[in-house]
């Protein structure tokens, strides 16, 4: 599905991140840990092509089913982002148009994608009920709804146009306890259901140690460890890994 | 909502309050007697003493700020010196003129300034935006009075392309007579379709629109480019243009909505400005419009004059921000709550 | 922003810029202070460097009325034959004079109104809000009429109606920034070892306020040229013989088109003195607030 070789964020010549390789396979649970400054979100924005935006520059290879990724056009981009690959972001709230009714950025979203009049609104209707959310929530404001919810409707968004990949930065960091365990369970239930591959980042090893299949940690800018999440999680050979478990909260750990 | 309006509109309320007490305070600091202003240079003390009686100057200071007060809500807005008809009715007669000028100007500054600003936000720190900031601040930064001379200059005095003063070619009258509806010659000309004089019109009005729309043209590209580039910062930028949302409708559409506050509540400002940057223009291109009849009042010295026309901007002022007030909590829900 | 988690957008770290790292930024904050920086030192040299110094005066030249630029006079001469070079460069000190005095008046002014609301909050916030709104709504323009028809019209006059309209907007300012800074919690800490009030607006809020206080007081600078300028073409600032710029294009305008020289250069120098102004005001608040200036 995924393949990244080599990969390099860098603004003005620094590296900000260096991902010599990472492999995310259909219906497969990545995880990606480290704390802030890794270059673990400067990552999830190369992968969606966004980090130009940002003023960085990207080299080294990102192939989406053998397709190469980093020489597309703008134009090519957009038939990528949405459509094949989606992302999540930390702030559920602040990632909604503070101006904008939920229910008319879905709508355009979908419209955006070819999606028919007659369509959406089965459409959003079903793709709200994965994530366990009424319809009423397309008649407010982002600044009218908690942030659990607003993470759920973004996640009902982005899965609504069937991606193959979903990144996740940060999706939980933002949220309080019992709602992490409610926006896992629908990321979970996505996998499950479609197939969908994820990239879950966080700074949080029990919530990736939760869902991830493996586990990739970064400093830095660097991996310093990757592999089966139950071999890096049991048994870390880095330093820096054991020092991140060692911040886990033992509730979190017995959840592997 | 509704509590929010109330509050805004109590606070306007106050403020124009203010604004009456204001020019009322002033009205009584300004040395000489109304009373002999009025009656004339050959009047005897029993005429002066009447004319006294007659506007109240014998009453205590707070009586004559209750009828003050009253007399404006009643619409007695006091007697002009250099026109002798009531002010208000000076005002209602010369502010339409005027407001062609400004309301044209003001379309010409949002029509080109926030594309422009757009443009800026999109080649923020390549050399558009420069240029373009460099075009925004020359904008901000005319004189209005030396632009004004130098276009008439420039435009009437050695190409001869466009006209240097008054509203149309008068001697179109004879030939295509113009009918008066509301007594502005350019709209008139357009209800009736007199196109002759219309398209004289029209030309007479391309320099002082111009003059007037340089400032609010500038502060709009500014404004505009801040807004939309802080805003391009957001994560909910970044959300959409990871559905896949083209670069036109990211800028123009989803960052350009929550920016449209600034912008809104700027008009309001520049409007106020340019009815006063409107005093200039219309002296020098003898525009009969509210600046014309305000120059005219401050050459005279004509208190309730100047007084009239500083009450109306500054009610304009306040009647502005309430309404931008109101605009701001229609397009983000957030002021509101 | 995504400032919690820090490693997201801008992994280059802006803070407070010392003087280059901003001129690299804004390349016209160099343009604007160089600008500037010329200026203001012709108009403190202008008795030495003019070449007719006595022109800024009450001197006539009849034989010299309305000469074209030359090699004698580079702007050329006005209707009583004063060189227009010396007018307009004496120019720069009733200007620059004028401006500084409307700075310092409304910043004082503004501070002190603001800050009291800002931090008393309440009744008194409120009635000091309002009765800022109502200065703010009076235009300047007809603010100095009024004033200039009480008193008599002079350039300090003039200068007196637009601090009058000006103060205002530092209040607004001030205020704004001492309602955060309580919320904020900044002068918790003061109020907890039991620093006076005044001792905590002092020492706490008046330097965080400061800094937008002095990029406003920037952009200001060239709305009070323009100001200063409107009102002095009108005859309501400086009278004649004063070289003040606004009244030279005003003297040169009947002229205009026989003498284009007499109206375009001391409009020319109100042009520039704001856009020099401008550019630093511009650029400063580039350099301070990165979020403004990032790409």
């Amino acid at each position: 599905m995924i393949r990244v070789r080599d990969l390099r964020v860098s603004y003005g010549g620094r590296v900000v991140a260096h991902v010599p390789e990472l492999d995310l396979p259909a219906r497969t649970v990545v995880g990606i840990a480290g704390e802030s400054g890794s270059g673990k979100s400067q990552t999830a924005l190369a992968l969606m092509g966004l980090s130009e935006y940002a003023g960085a520059r990207v080299t080294g290879s990102i192939a989406l089913d053998g397709e190469e990724l980093t020489t597309k056009s703008p134009s090519e981009w957009r038939r990528i982002r949405g459509r094949r690959m989606g992302m999540i972001m930390q702030s559920p709230r602040a990632a909604l148009n503070p101006t904008m009714r939920l229910g008319a950025v879905f709508s355009r979203t979908l419209k955006l994608h070819g999606v028919g009049g007659g369509e959406r609104a089965s459409r959003m209707r079903s793709a709200l009920d994965e994530v366990v959310l009424s319809p009423d929530i397309l008649q407010r404001y982002p600044h009218q709804v908690s942030g659990g919810q607003a993470q759920r409707f973004a996640i009902a968004l982005v899965s609504a146009l069937r991606p193959d990949v979903i990144i996740a930065d940060e999706p939980t960091s933002a949220l309080d306890v019992t709602v992490q365990a409610e926006v896992i369970e629908v990321l979970r239930g996505l996998r499950d259901k479609h197939g969908t591959a994820l990239l879950f980042i966080s700074h949080d090893l029990a919530v990736i140690s939760e869902l991830a299949d493996s586990v990739t940690v970064m400093r830095q800018g660097e991996v310093v460890e990757s592999g089966p999440a139950g071999e890096v999680l049991r048994a870390p050979r880095e330093p820096y890994t054991q020092a991140l478990l060692a911040a886990v909260p033992v509730i979190g750990r017995s959840a592997s | 909502m509704a509590r929010y309006l109330l509050s805004r509109a109590l606070q306007a309320l106050a403020v124009v309050f203010g604004v009456i007490a204001l020019t009322f305070v002033i009205a009584r600091l300004i040395p000489g007697d109304p009373a002999v202003a009025y009656a004339g240079p050959k009047a005897t003390p029993a005429e002066i003493q009447a004319a006294r009686v007659r506007f109240g100057l014998d009453q205590p200071a707070w009586r004559q700020f209750l009828d003050y007060v009253g007399g404006i809500l009643r619409g007695d807005w006091g007697t002009s010196l250099h026109t002798k008809s009531p002010v208000l009715d000076d005002l209602l007669r010369v502010v339409p003129t005027t407001l062609v000028l400004v309301v044209c100007a003001l379309v010409v500054a949002v029509g080109v300034g926030v594309p422009l600003g757009v443009f800026a936000a999109r080649s923020s720190g390549r050399l558009g935006d420069l240029l373009a900031k460099i075009f925004s601040i020359l904008a901000v930064s005319m004189p209005v009075f030396w632009m004004a001379i130098l276009l008439q200059l420039v435009f009437f005095s050695h190409l001869g392309w466009l006209p240097a003063a008054g509203q149309y070619n008068q001697s179109l009258d004879s030939t295509s007579p113009l009918f008066t509806v509301v007594h502005i010659p350019v709209v008139d000309a357009l209800l009736t379709g007199n196109w002759p004089v219309f398209l004289s019109a029209a030309q007479h009005m391309v320099l002082p629109v111009i003059t007037i729309a340089a400032f609010p043209l500038g502060a709009c590209a500014m404004v505009t480019r801040a807004a939309i580039l802080d805003n391009l910062g957001e994560e909910h930028i970044r959300m959409v243009r990871a559905l896949g949302f083209r670069e036109r409708s990211v800028l123009g559409r989803f960052a350009m909505r929550p920016s449209l506050n600034p912008i809104l509540a700027l008009v309001a400002l520049v409007f106020a400005y340019s009815l006063t940057n409107s005093f200039i223009v219309e002296s020098v291109f003898d525009w009969p419009g509210l600046g014309s009849y305000a120059i005219d009042s401050i050459q005279s010295l004509d208190i309730p004059s100047i007084l009239g026309v500083t009450l109306f901007v500054a009610l304009v002022y306040v009647f502005l921000n309430l309404a931008v007030d109101i605009a701001q909590a229609l397009i983000d829900p957030r002021v509101r709550s | 922003m995504s400032a919690a988690s820090g490693d997201t957008l801008d992994p280059v770290r802006r803070s407070r810029l010392p003087w280059a790292a901003a001129a690299r930024r804004s390349p016209l904050l160099t343009v604007g202070a160089v600008l500037g920086l010329v200026i203001v030192v012709m108009g403190l040299l202008a008795p030495w460097i003019t070449p007719h110094p006595q022109d800024a005066g009450f001197a006539t030249h009849p034989a010299d009325i309305l000469l074209g630029p030359s090699r004698s006079h580079l702007l050329g001469t006005d209707s009583v034959g004063r060189d227009i070079l010396t007018r307009v460069v004496y120019g720069a000190r009733v200007s620059l004079g004028i401006t500084a005095f409307v700075l310092v008046v409304s910043a004082v002014v503004g501070l002190a109104v603001g800050l009291t609301a800002g931090f008393v909050g309440g009744v008194v916030d409120s009635i000091l809000m309002r009765i800022t709104d109502v200065f703010l709504a009076f235009p300047a323009l007809l603010l100095a009429v009024a004033l200039t028809s009480v008193l008599s019209p002079s350039a300090l006059h003039a200068a007196m109606a637009i601090a009058a309209t000006w103060w205002p907007w530092y209040a607004r300012l001030a205020r704004a920034q001492a309602a955060a800074i309580r919320h904020q919690g900044y002068s918790d800490a003061a109020r907890v070892i039991g620093a006076s009030r005044t001792r905590q607006v002092l020492r706490h809020v008046l330097p965080n306020a400061a800094t937008p206080v002095f990029v406003q007081m920037s952009l200001d600078a060239a709305g009070i040229i323009l100001t200063a300028a409107t009102l002095s073409y009108l005859g309501l600032g400086a009278q004649d013989p004063t070289p003040e710029w606004g009244l030279m294009v005003s003297q040169g305008q009947s002229l205009a088109t026989t003498a284009w020289w007499v109206v375009t250069f001391p409009g020319l120098a109100v042009l520039l003195t704001a856009v020099a102004c401008n550019f630093i005001g511009d650029g400063l608040q580039t350099a301070l607030d990165p979020k403004r200036g990032r790409r």
